[in-house]
């Protein structure tokens, strides 16, 4: 016998000489109390297959919605093991519960089809032409975000610049002091990863040289487009998404505004002016950092240091680099308010726009960063 | 068992807003057992600042809320949880998660509240899906139904515990008529068959004149309440001109009769 639950569910089994199973519940039938007693049902049903069951409810003294479906559920256990079921006594006044609550008998629409497993090859197929999609669609993208901002150079009445300040400070001033952190962390790490294997061929004094060049060309741009990522390139898909998923890109063309330079144009112009800037900050950040460990660690002089950053460097180098972070500024905000503007289905579709965004925006910079390296080398930069 | 007789909702001179600004204030009802209570007004008039209060999730800035009898904002945490575990809510836009299907949705609360197994916890939710007439649509996401079979779903959601008190927030807000009436009657044979107490937090006149037995009405410019009764009651309060010009849109002529009752 299954003792009597929290309130007192309570259930009996007998079991007949001529095969019928006879199930006597008494008590009170709520979610919190039937746990136990459900179990034991089933488990009473399953071990006689086919059997003729009874259910005695005369001693249920209430029954809620959670009560019925275990009525239910032994009935369809029963059925299917072959057996009938017969529920006798059960007290009239929760009779309507039941009736709620117990299936019609009618086919229920179909669900949607699981979809089957499918081959690496269908797997590969897919994946291509998702991502060909994928590449077609942000070609259109850069596109409209070509004709928006033509557009905005050729009348830059038009653009909301309230907008652009906001994202200006969101994209830069905000982001300010994680960049010159991270950068500052980076030199100091480089010159420590440098330091023992130049001390040992005893060329210590070219650590700033190579530091100066290394922050400059290439990882100051870098950290620099992969914080904006982090930061700005997510919080701009997650706002456009959640504007598309709560219809309000669609009132904006309604109105017959141009979603992309309303929401697209003030982000990209904003990113395009404050990437450069941060990357001038994180360049000095990181030459610090640096310098701090050469003097400290090595010894070095810091008048020393700085003669050779300025050996190492020229204008070049300078410009070189803050051309990789307008490139790199662009696409992170592009890529950002281009996932955005796919979103749908809700606050999973957001959250996978962000993912995204994050995603699509450091293999973007890898890629760039790629194609600019070899672009610099030919042209002898 | 509770006593039939005992109101479910007090409401005891209740002031309520948000931060320092008062939305509503010196607010007292009393919301009796099985019946559909309404509290009703225009947009912006505080009605669901009233059910936040009620429903635990906005402290009331004075006055006090009992729910059978106990304050949920003195009790205890593991205490308010349990009082609050008898409340279902229907939200207005339905709220339902939408990384998870139907089932998996009404079967939420009972993970967390029962110690029902997974097959009796996809019982019990295919079993509350048919009570709102949503049998079959078990393994469906919500964004693969209507905006109506959303709000149906929601309130099997709602009722997953085998609530004693359900909150209904705005039940027929962007449904077309038709949905819209279907959803009342849905209410009425819920609240029926289930005895259980409603209280309908709506503007929506055909909803209000097809469910509801006692109001209250609410009014933004008054901040609180500007009448209260049962609907024949209301609807009498011709010297109140809110009353008036809120009833006026259920008659043909825009007059005070009783068409449209």
């Amino acid at each position: 016998m299954a003792g009597p639950e929290r309130n007192g569910a309570q259930l009996d089994v007998e079991k007949g000489g001529d095969g019928t199973l006879t199930l006597v519940l008494r008590g009170r039938l709520a979610a919190e109390s039937i746990a136990r007693v459900w179990e034991r049902g089933r488990r009473a049903l399953r071990q006689r297959p086919g059997a003729r069951v009874q259910v005695d409810a005369s001693g249920v003294t209430y029954c809620d919605g959670a009560g019925a479906a275990m009525l239910v559920d032994f009935d369809r256990t029963c059925a299917r093991t072959g057996g009938r079921l017969e529920l006798r006594d059960f007290p009239e006044a929760f009779q309507p519960i039941l009736d709620l609550v117990r299936p019609e008998l009618r086919e229920p629409p179909a669900a949607e089809p699981c979809p089957p497993w499918e081959s690496v090859a269908t797997f590969v197929g897919r994946r291509t032409v998702e991502l060909l999609r994928d590449a077609r669609s942000l070609v259109g993208f850069v596109g409209e975000v070509t004709v928006a901002m033509l557009h905005a150079i050729l009348f830059p009445h038009r653009v909301r610049w309230r907008d652009v300040l906001r994202a200006m400070q969101t994209t830069g001033v905000d982001a300010f002091p994680v960049v010159m952190l991270v950068s500052a962390l980076l030199g100091l790490i480089l010159s420590y990863q440098s330091a023992d294997i130049l001390h040992r061929f005893g060329a210590d004094v070219f650590l700033p040289f190579g530091l100066a060049l290394s922050i400059v060309r290439e990882l100051g741009p870098l950290m620099t487009a992969i914080v904006l990522t982090a930061r700005s390139g997510s919080a701009f898909a997650a706002e456009i998404g959640t504007m598309k998923v709560n219809e309000e890109v669609d009132a904006l063309s309604t109105m017959g505004l141009d979603p992309t330079r309303f929401l697209v144009t003030p982000r990209l112009i904003a990113a395009v002016l404050v990437t450069p800037v941060l990357t001038v900050f994180a360049n000095l950040a990181g030459l610090v950092g640096g310098t701090i460990v050469g003097t400290l660690q090595l010894g070095l002089p810091l008048v020393t240091c700085i003669n050779e950053m300025r050996k190492a460097l020229d204008l070049t180098d300078l410009f070189g680099g803050l051309f990789k972070a307008l490139v790199f500024g662009t696409l992170v905000a592009a890529i950002g308010c281009h996932r955005g503007m796919q979103t749908s289905g809700g606050a999973v579709g957001v959250g996978a726009a962000t993912t995204s965004a994050v995603v699509s925006g450091i293999v973007l910079i890898a890629l760039a960063d790629a194609v600019l390296a070899v672009v610099y080398y030919h042209l002898g930069l | 068992m509770s006593d039939p007789q005992s109101p479910v909702v007090v409401v005891e001179d209740l002031t309520s807003g948000y931060g320092s600004k008062v939305i509503v204030e010196h607010v007292s009802f009393t919301v009796r057992r099985g019946e559909v209570f309404g509290i009703l007004g225009g947009s912006g008039s505080g009605k669901s600042t009233v059910l936040k209060n009620i429903v635990g999730l906005l402290p009331p800035l004075g006055g006090r809320i009992l729910i059978e009898g106990q304050d949920p904002y003195a009790l205890s945490h593991r205490k308010r949880r349990e009082l609050l575990r008898g409340i279902g809510v229907l939200y207005q836009q339905g709220a339902l998660f939408g990384s998870m299907t139907l089932a998996e949705n009404v079967e939420l609360p009972l993970h967390e509240h029962t110690a029902l197994k997974r097959h009796a916890r996809r019982a019990v939710a295919a079993a509350k899906l048919h009570a709102v007439g949503l049998a079959g649509y078990e393994d469906y996401y919500p964004d693969e139904i209507s905006g109506g079979m959303r709000k149906r779903a929601a309130l099997a959601r709602a009722m997953a515990l085998d609530p004693h008190l359900l909150l209904l927030d705005e039940p027929s807000a962007g449904l077309d008529p038709i949905t819209s009436a279907e959803m009342d009657k849905l209410i009425l044979r819920l609240s029926s068959v289930l005895s259980i107490t409603f209280i309908v937090v709506t503007h929506e006149l055909a909803s209000i004149l097809a469910i509801v037995d006692r109001a209250v009405m609410l009014d933004k410019e008054a901040r609180g309440i500007v009448a209260a009764g049962t609907l024949p009651e209301l609807r009498a309060r011709t010297d109140l001109p809110f009353v008036r010009r809120f009833f006026a849109r259920a008659t043909p002529e825009g007059g005070d009769g009783d068409a449209g009752a």
